[in-house]
């Protein structure tokens, strides 16, 4: 049997948004997505240090792509989502979600 | 903003920061980002880098802590034993003692040099990190074995301004320790073509 993987809150958000981007996942894209879905400012040393611990889990592959002036000639990292990743993801919201059924303090809209 | 840029790239292969981030910092200071954020920004990512080198290998940070000590430990001996320098509790005030004082901190600034480089020879796998941990680890040291007169110089500074020329001469030893464990780090990293040994595995997939 696999070993199961686990997420913490920032690493899901980060694992959703990359999803959502899709093929253009790169650190500022990513930054500005994590911002917008979650209306609170992210350092990209941060994003970066979780997407490197999840890509040692095995939850995100990246690649590197083209080099531009604007970027002072530093190629962008792009990052996807690994099977196992978006699997792991799956899992999580299972989890959340069975631990928020039959919580009567937590339904109709009030926390 | 590319001397911004470029101490950025400067630092960031020292630690072994993907040059990508450095590039993605670029790309928002270039759509009016300030240079506050930008500083912040690079700051962050810094003290990530380090913070997280040293939480994954707490057993190199106490290594690099005790060969530290061990130089350290050298160079007292030494001093002790061929010198008799010693800093004045007060700053300079005649020509011979500053002289001294000179003399004292040049061979503090080079011993220390060489105990970073130390470290960093010895740490090649996280040579800055773990030349940061001795720092960290000796200027805690410092602070801790003289609390009583920090705090009194400190206390004093704030409404007597007199005190001030004697709390910055007490903090001079440490900063020119500091100065030179960070010279000598910096002297004995070498840019790794292949990224740091422990974060290469990592990184591409």
């Amino acid at each position: 049997m696999a070993e199961r993987l686990y997420l913490g809150e920032f690493e899901l958000v980060v694992m959703l948004v990359v999803i959502r981007l899709g093929e253009d996942a790169y650190g500022v894209p990513i930054s500005r997505g994590i911002e917008q879905q979650t209306g609170r400012a992210v350092a990209f040393g941060t994003v970066y240090a979780t997407l490197e611990r999840l890509q040692k889990k095995g939850l995100v592959s990246s690649r590197l792509g083209e080099a531009t002036p604007e970027r002072g000639g530093r190629a962008k990292r792009y990052f996807e989502a690994t099977p196992t990743g978006v699997r792991t993801v799956r899992e999580t919201k299972q989890t959340l979600v069975r631990l928020w059924q039959g919580l009567r303090q937590l339904q109709g809209g009030i926390a | 903003m590319r001397t911004q840029h470029a101490i950025t790239v400067w630092m960031f292969d020292r630690l072994d920061l993907d040059g990508a981030l450095a590039g993605d910092l670029l790309e928002e200071r270039a759509r009016g980002r300030s240079t506050v954020w930008y500083w912040r920004q690079v700051l962050i990512a810094i003290g990530t880098a380090i913070w997280s080198t040293v939480f994954a290998h707490k057993l190199l940070a106490l290594r690099a802590v005790a060969t530290g000590c061990a130089a350290n430990g050298l160079w007292l001996f030494l001093w002790m034993k061929f010198l008799h320098l010693r800093l004045p509790f007060s700053p300079p005030y005649t020509k011979l003692v500053l002289a001294e004082s000179i003399a004292y901190l040049l061979i503090l600034l080079l011993t220390q040099t060489a105990t970073g480089w130390i470290v960093a020879r010895t740490h090649r796998a996280a040579a800055i990190p773990m030349v940061v941990v001795f720092v960290s680890w000796l200027t805690l040291w410092f602070f801790i074995d003289t609390f009583p007169e920090a705090k009194r110089l400190l206390l004093n500074s704030f409404d007597q301004p007199g005190f001030r020329p004697y709390l910055a001469w007490y903090l001079t030893p440490i900063a020119v320790e500091i100065v030179g464990l960070l010279c000598g780090g910096i002297l004995a990293s070498q840019r790794q073509k292949g990224g740091n040994p422990l974060q290469a595995s990592s990184r591409e997939s």
